[in-house]
């Protein structure tokens, strides 16, 4: 676990630790190269022979060192972009669209079986998946009798206003 | 002789709920444990359910680590916990063995107050709890959830306060307004009609600073009789969280009130949260002006956001004022549930739904019709007939009109767990998936804190080592390279 004590970058580098840093590098008198990439923030430090302290070349980033440093805390997860494959409804097919923004599930709670498969049966008051806002589950019914045809998103991911969650092929 | 008011201090459990979403770690807790408990508090309010939510899913830290921790520091000041109606951390209702072993593991565990709030007011949801606190012989407190609406009346309030001090399990009375509603006005009414059924039983006020008039209405419910204030240690006090315990003694001391608090004690705990909130960029309490908006909608501000990304994504983000007024409508048919967590929730996402889809009631999230139908309790106020009529008829059918008797779930729970401590299966009867063995992954939590930053810390123990001529450390988000002399 002492990785986990190691994992520095989720506390801001603040203006004020840059100049603590630099101090600090340039009173040891160990040190001839320093560099350091943290979030956003690039710093290159050489000692020069006589002991002072050049940035020997150009910070990649400048401007990196403004109060901008503030954005290290969280670096932004990648957006996770999901739609659905298709944007309409096949002839002969029933779509059940989302009704609202939310999270997608397949199943009642973590871990148990699925609502639904490819394949299976349905009736009107069948529940065919959980849209889940603010912590409400909308139980989505099949409102037809048929068979499940496709599931178009994954369990878990988030969907949008209308986007179309599964084709159930009425019987 | 100069009445002594009590202070129950929220630092550690509303303040940073309100202000730091919850987030503030142990390791931000322990090392100024001792000083808060030498402050003279009556008591210290630790956790309630959303604490053991974050705790778990968030900071990935044992929350009953965390309440043992602090429970060996804080050695004189009793530890305060709040259990939310029968449903601790989810919406759904708990079997009342389940909450039954809460309470007894919140007391095993080190909590010396163990109390209860309903959002309906409804108290057998609360005596689920303080039966078996008061059974067990700690202090219990039974809440006065406060909203503004047609039906919450000082009448509500006075009855409320008046079956719970008649069950004989509650040793005070907590009038609690997490919307921060309360006003001057309505405390000279309410306070002295509550004083009338309360008798000798100590009346604590909770309130909220979000339009700005929470420390005046707490000296107007002092001068009224109230026995003991919520308050917080500034900087971590105001804004959305409770009034500071700084100005709140003074102003009392002017008054003449004697406030048990040592005021240099109370300058360090400041201090030193004031301290971490600039290393780990959290904001502290701003204190708020008057809004008399906020008494219009009394919409949490997190779920505001929520709202307008959802007409955003559905094209309609011109909708957000007649998406307001259908929030207000959705309440009055519900019967004017509290807007605080879950029943904001319910109020809120119906009158999405209701505005996403022009066609009101169509959709109907299971937790309506499980409110509806009082899975919750009971209800403040009948539901609007033709309401009622279509949240049953568009709402999941598998929800049954008659809520069934939730069977006992503590021997499943031991069974299906047999090597885990009752403190572990709670926590994973509540957390489903893979949450809490997350957190078991995550190892021992940090204990201590450094105000240093951890890249100047590394610096200096590598200056400490002249025979390393080249360290390189990379992880994600990191790159360190220096080079020695040799």
């Amino acid at each position: 676990m002492a990785y986990k004590e190691l994992l520095v970058a989720d506390r801001k580098l603040s203006y004020q630790d840059l100049l603590e840093i630099i101090r600090l590098v340039e009173e040891s008198p160990e040190f001839s190269e320093f560099k350091l990439e943290y979030g956003d923030i690039k710093i290159n430090l050489r000692k020069s022979s006589a002991g002072a302290i050049s940035a020997h070349e150009p910070l990649d980033n400048p401007a990196d060192l403004s109060p901008k440093v503030t954005q290290v805390t969280s670096p932004p997860e990648p957006v996770k972009l999901v739609r659905s494959s298709r944007t309409s409804v096949p002839d002969g097919m029933i779509g059940i669209k989302s009704p609202m923004v939310g999270s997608f599930y397949r199943s009642p709670e973590p871990g148990a079986p699925p609502f639904i498969e490819i394949g299976s049966t349905v009736n009107p008051d069948s529940t065919v998946c959980i849209i889940e806002v603010m912590k409400l589950m909308n139980s989505l019914p099949a409102g037809v009798n048929g068979t499940i045809s496709e599931i178009l998103v994954a369990d878990g991911d988030p969907v949008e206003y209308g986007q179309i969650l599964v084709l159930i092929k009425p019987s | 002789m100069e009445k002594s008011i009590g202070i129950i201090d929220t630092t550690l459990r509303d303040a940073h709920q309100c202000l730091w979403a919850t987030r503030m770690t142990t390791a931000h807790m322990l090392p100024i444990a001792e000083q808060m408990d030498q402050a003279g508090f009556d008591q210290i309010d630790l956790a309630g359910t959303i604490q053991f939510d974050v705790c778990v899913r968030y900071l990935k830290e044992d929350p009953w680590e965390r309440v043992r921790l602090m429970r060996e520091r804080i050695k004189n000041t009793p530890l305060r916990s709040l259990v939310r109606s029968k449903n601790i951390a989810s919406f759904d209702f708990l079997p009342d063995d389940i909450i039954a072993l809460w309470v007894e593991r919140l007391v095993a565990n080190g909590f010396r107050v163990v109390g209860a709030f309903d959002g309906l007011n409804d108290i057998e949801n609360m005596l689920a709890t303080t039966r078996i606190s008061k059974a067990l012989g700690v202090h219990t407190f039974g809440a006065l959830s406060y909203s503004l609406s047609p039906v919450h009346t000082d009448e509500l309030y006075v009855e409320t306060a008046k079956k719970l001090i008649a069950s004989g399990t509650v040793d005070s009375i907590m009038l609690k307004d997490a919307g921060g509603l309360l006003t001057v006005d309505r405390i000279r009414t309410l306070v002295p009609a509550l004083k009338k059924v309360l008798g000798k039983t100590p009346l604590e006020i909770h309130g909220h600073c979000l339009t700005g008039i929470a420390p005046l209405m707490y000296l107007e419910a002092v001068k009224l009789g109230a026995d003991q204030l919520h308050t917080s240690i500034a900087p971590l006090a105001n804004g959305a969280a409770q009034p500071s315990i700084q100005n709140i003694a003074n102003n009392l001391r002017l008054q003449g009130y004697k406030i048990n608090v040592n005021d240099a004690l109370i300058d360090e705990v400041g201090e030193h949260f004031r301290k971490i909130a600039e290393i780990e960029d959290k904001p502290i309490g701003e204190i708020l002006e008057y809004n008399g908006f906020h008494y219009e909608h009394q919409i949490p501000g997190g779920m505001l956001s929520n709202f307008r990304s959802q007409l955003a994504q559905a094209g309609i983000s011109d909708k957000f004022n007649e998406l307001l007024e259908e929030c207000a409508r959705v309440r009055q048919e519900l019967g004017y549930p509290i807007m605080i967590t879950p029943f904001a929730q319910f109020v809120g996402t119906q009158a999405v739904l209701n505005v996403l889809h022009g066609d009101r009631y169509r959709v109907i999230p299971n937790e309506i019709k499980k409110y509806a139908l009082g899975y919750y309790g009971k209800l403040l106020a009948p539901i609007e007939p033709s309401v009622l009529d279509r949240i049953i008829e568009n709402g999941s059918k598998h929800i049954v009109l008659k809520p069934v008797p939730l069977k006992p779930g503590v021997n499943a729970l031991r069974k299906k767990y047999p090597n885990a401590s009752d403190d572990e299966r709670l926590l994973r009867y509540m957390f489903a998936g893979s949450q809490v063995d997350d957190m078991l992954a995550a190892g021992a939590m940090q204990t201590t804190y450094s105000f240093e930053h951890p890249i100047t810390r590394l610096i200096k123990e590598f200056s400490k080592r002249p025979k390393i001529g080249r360290i390189y450390i990379s992880q994600p988000g990191l790159k360190l390279d220096i080079t020695g002399h040799n």
